[in-house]
């Protein structure tokens, strides 16, 4: 897996993240740290609950054609690890 | 007369007194406690002006509390009406102005939901020095017990009343694979399926384990409490079968609200539990088929036969009953269920012919009495297990400046079920970002999670729109 398709993936989670309905960054230092590569923020810091992750997914389907289910969402719990996990998804296709 | 719901919660709470009624992080609450302090609290809200037969909505997510808050009302046989703590300002401000309710249960005064906010004193009704209910009318089988919510066809939440007597039906006839034990349904309380279970088993003696978290911790969970009875949600027995964390053997699983196909039974007896059971209901009817651990390999679509008392036909579209293995619509009489929408005359008629319940699932019954679910008769969409008809969609869009002409239809999802899209035909102005905001804000969770532009709406020769177009072009990635 390049480093490219690793950041690409990460986009997509944050603009998943910053579509959400239900929670979203509540400070403008989390939104920095979310949209830099180096650093990483847990979804659970972002308040995610059940809703939150459901709509995640739904977001990511419609958006990307990625599906993927609240559990997988719960198994990487965090901007990079998501991130990881959907490029390794894909590149096992 | 007593109504046989109360009777019953009493007898429990006598008969079985040193059994827990609720476990969770506080906790045992035993039956004789849970009863003095649903007493207490009933003899409080009548203090606090609730009356018999006034509408009450609870917005309560502590899920004890929850739990007290609704037993009082029953008690007090104030109708109730279940506030989640995700519907938005207006739908709120809407069921109370519909239902005419009188007040809202909050845990705090800033609520504006339309009707005075009512704050429990639920330390009080904890303390053996309060005043009882003793003295206070009491509810008859007939009393309405909750005013439940549902997604209507005319694009309005239906309203669906349910009797004491109905609940207490609906306690009796639900399938459970022992005849006491700890019941854990891991959905927060302010889930329709969630409460409702909740109910049932405290007039029916089982310990309700309270405990809302993470799919991923449900098996640990199981395993702390020695959990006998789990009931999931399709989507959380999906999370499960993806962790491959097991749950304990001995534990018996209840799943239903939407299909679940037959690979997704098999994957969940192979690599969790095999003891899985797929329930058929409604909220009109309570349960009304259960497919057990055996039948999923033979039917994979199959959700079991008719349970006890409840009868069950297969009919066309004129309602002639129709033989073995031929699909139709289903029709239902269960001892518990409702015999109508609230302010609703048009649909009660439509959807409850001849005293039968009839709301537009198809299926077959097969040589040997099994019920195979064959889909809807109509454009209901169910995003994991929530019911949406377009047409409340399509409603609401239509009162935004610049759509010209819109469509609700589902994108087919492996893992949501089907996840309501809409297109719209809009005036260059119109402002698609805005859409979904104002969607969302009177839609809650039934909103459309993408809005597309088309050119036209595709529409048959009689002007019915083609929703299967447009699914199949949402699946081809066409609105990527």
């Amino acid at each position: 897996m390049t480093s490219a398709a690793l950041l690409a993936m990460r986009e997509r989670v944050v603009a998943a993240i910053l579509s959400n309905p239900v929670v979203g960054p509540d400070s403008a230092a989390t939104l920095a740290r979310m949209n830099d590569p180096v650093q990483d923020c847990t979804f659970e810091e972002l308040g995610f609950d059940s809703l939150a992750r459901m709509e995640f997914c739904i977001f990511l389907e419609t958006e990307f054609g990625i599906s993927i289910s609240s559990g997988e969402v719960e198994g990487s719990p965090s901007i990079n690890a998501m991130a990881a996990y959907l490029a390794g998804m894909n590149a096992g296709r | 007369m007593e109504s046989s719901l109360l009777a019953n919660f009493r007898e429990t709470c006598a008969k079985h007194g040193e059994r827990p009624a609720i476990i969770d992080a506080r906790g045992n609450l035993s039956y004789a406690e849970y009863g003095a302090q649903v007493g207490r609290l009933a003899a409080s809200f009548h203090e606090q002006g609730l009356r018999l037969g006034e509408a009450v909505a609870v917005s309560i997510t502590d899920e004890r509390s929850h739990l007290l808050a609704s037993m009082a009302l029953v008690r007090l046989g104030c109708p109730q009406i279940t506030f989640g703590g995700h519907d938005q300002p207006a739908q709120r401000q809407g069921l109370i102005a519909r239902c005419r309710a009188v007040a809202v249960l909050a845990t705090d005064a800033s609520a504006d939901d339309g009707a005075p906010v009512v704050i429990p004193d639920f330390e009080r009704a904890a303390s053996a020095s309060a005043c009882t209910d003793a003295s206070l009318p009491v509810p008859d089988d007939g009393t309405v017990a909750a005013l439940q919510t549902g997604s209507g066809t005319t694009g309005t939440f239906k309203v669906i009343p349910t009797s004491h007597r109905s609940l207490m039906l609906q306690a009796l006839t639900r399938h459970m694979a022992v005849p006491t034990g700890i019941e854990y349904v891991p959905s927060p309380v302010e889930f329709l399926y969630s409460k409702k279970h909740r109910l049932r088993s405290a007039v029916t003696g089982y310990t309700g384990l309270l405990h809302a978290t993470e799919h991923s911790h449900i098996p640990d969970i199981c395993r702390r409490y020695g959990v006998d009875i789990l009931r999931l949600s399709p989507a959380q027995m999906q999370s499960l079968v993806d962790f491959g964390i097991r749950l304990p053997e001995g534990v018996a699983v209840y799943v239903g609200g939407s299909r679940i196909s037959g690979p997704l039974r098999a994957a969940f007896q192979s690599r969790q539990v095999r003891s899985l059971y797929v329930e058929y209901g409604a909220t009109e009817t309570g349960n009304i088929a259960v497919a057990s651990p055996e039948m999923h390999d033979r039917y994979p679509d199959g959700v079991g036969p008719p349970l006890q008392g409840v009868q069950l036909e297969i009919v066309d579209d004129s309602g002639r009953p129709l033989p073995p293995n031929v699909e139709g619509l289903i029709r239902i009489r269960t001892p518990g269920m409702s015999s109508g929408y609230f302010d609703d005359d048009e649909l009660t008629a439509r959807t409850f012919p001849d005293g039968w319940y009839q709301g537009g699932d198809r299926g077959a019954l097969t040589d040997d009495g099994v019920l195979v679910f064959g889909g809807r008769a109509d454009d209901m969409m169910i995003l994991n297990s929530i019911n949406i008809f377009p047409a409340e969609i399509e409603k609401v869009a239509e009162g935004f400046p610049g759509v010209i002409d819109c469509a609700a239809f589902p994108m087919r999802s492996p893992v949501h079920g089907d996840i309501p899209m809409l297109a719209v035909v809009g005036a260059e102005a119109c402002d698609l970002k805005a859409l979904m905001s104002f969607c969302r804000e009177r839609l809650g969770i039934r909103a459309p999670r993408k809005v597309v532009a088309l050119a036209e709406i595709p529409r048959n020769p009689q002007g019915k729109v083609v929703r299967r177009e447009l699914s199949a072009r949402a699946a081809d990635g066409e609105f990527q």
